[in-house]
């Protein structure tokens, strides 16, 4: 199964190298991770519009560069870096546009709900969403690429740079922390 | 995209509420999303390039000049090219009026100007184009000529039938050819 992975992926990576083919073999890359990008994103920028543009920077991002990518890392985790870097820099521009907004937002979502866990499926995903806005930004990158992207902590690695340990040690303490503010209240 | 690792769990321990929970996502997407989004994103590149494609490499069907400028991006936007197309009809027209508008000429040099403007009116808009290209004129000398800074202090947002419509309701007389200081030998 991997290894019929791995040949699908070095004959896709030669595919993108050579100029006759790296047109259709690029779409073929944008329909395999546009999805599961996509979502990465959203859950770091919120919006849609947002993630959109993110989303399609970075798959342009990629395409400049493409002839520069020798399989050194996987494609999935190469991708995930340069939407990551782009979600962050548009992440930078939204907190300087509203910081204070998102940060009431939280507040808000945080002291509406009191009923604990009679609370619905809507309000309990509300509360976890504002949870996790109050994550440090690189804290909340590595909650959402474990917890919802569900990345292994070594893809995470190749993403994010750091160490498993690191990257494990962050995670917990983020999911605790969240563990409790869903508990709180 | 599941781990298979054992540590990956560990975290269960410590946070079994958030484990519990469903994971949904996090809002709605348009309809048929995903279906445009490849296309868009190909259309997205293949634009680009086109903006960025030296000149050498354009379709010889595209009229295009490349004006030395200090602001290159600009150059990639194709009204500009509509734009600098219109120029090429302006400085045919304008040229025609020339020994009106320096009457201080030198004789000899009104006689080469007057032939030079019959000559230039006459030439097709794409050897105009590749004239200017080889000139000095830049981006900056286009739109001060036409009293601009950039084309949208011209008022002008289209494509070259509106740039060019714009131009036909100028008086091209009040146009002030010393800013270009281009000797008209230099073109031909």
């Amino acid at each position: 199964m991997e290894q019929s992975r791995l040949m699908s992926e070095i004959d896709l990576i030669a595919r993108l190298q050579a100029p006759a083919t790296q047109e259709r073999a690029f779409a073929e890359v944008v329909g395999a991770y546009q999805e599961q990008l996509y979502w990465h994103v959203r859950r770091m920028v919120g919006d849609h519009d947002e993630a959109d543009d993110v989303l399609q920077n970075s798959f342009v991002k990629a395409w400049r560069s493409i002839s520069g990518f020798r399989g050194d890392s996987k494609l999935k985790t190469w991708l995930y870096r340069i939407a990551t870097n782009e979600a962050l820099t548009a992440l930078e521009k939204i907190k300087k546009r509203s910081f204070s907004d998102v940060e009431d937002l939280a507040d808000d979502l945080r002291h509406s709900h009191s009923g604990g866990m009679q609370l619905s499926g809507d309000e309990i995903q509300a509360r976890l969403d504002a949870a996790v806005e109050t994550l440090p930004p690189k804290q909340k990158q590595v909650f959402v690429m474990k917890y919802h992207d569900e990345l292994t902590y070594e893809e995470m690695a190749a993403v994010l740079g750091g160490t498993v340990g690191s990257l494990k040690a962050s995670f917990h303490h983020a999911a605790k922390k969240i563990e409790q503010q869903l508990l709180s209240h | 995209m599941q781990d298979d690792q054992p540590y990956d769990k560990d975290w269960e321990a410590e946070a079994p509420f958030l484990a519990k929970l469903p994971k949904q996502r996090p809002g709605g997407i348009p309809d048929g999303y995903f279906e445009r989004l490849p296309n868009q994103i190909m259309d997205k590149i293949r634009s680009g390039e086109q903006a960025e494609m030296p000149v050498a490499e354009v379709p010889a069907a595209s009229p295009v000049v490349a004006f030395k400028s200090s602001r290159p991006s600009l150059l990639k936007q194709t009204r500009f090219w509509a734009l600098a197309a219109s120029l090429a009809l302006l400085l045919a027209a304008t040229w025609a009026f020339w020994p009106a508008a320096a009457p201080e000429t030198d004789p000899d040099d009104l006689a080469f100007q007057q032939q030079f403007s019959i000559q230039l009116a006459s030439m097709d808009d794409q050897v105009v184009l590749a004239a200017l290209n080889e000139s000095d004129v830049s981006e900056e000398d286009v739109y001060a000529l036409l009293g601009a800074d950039d084309q949208s202090d011209l008022g002008i947002h289209g494509e070259g039938a509106e740039v060019l419509d714009y131009l036909e309701h100028e008086d091209l007389e009040e146009f002030d050819l010393d800013q270009l200081n281009i000797d008209p030998s230099e073109l031909l």
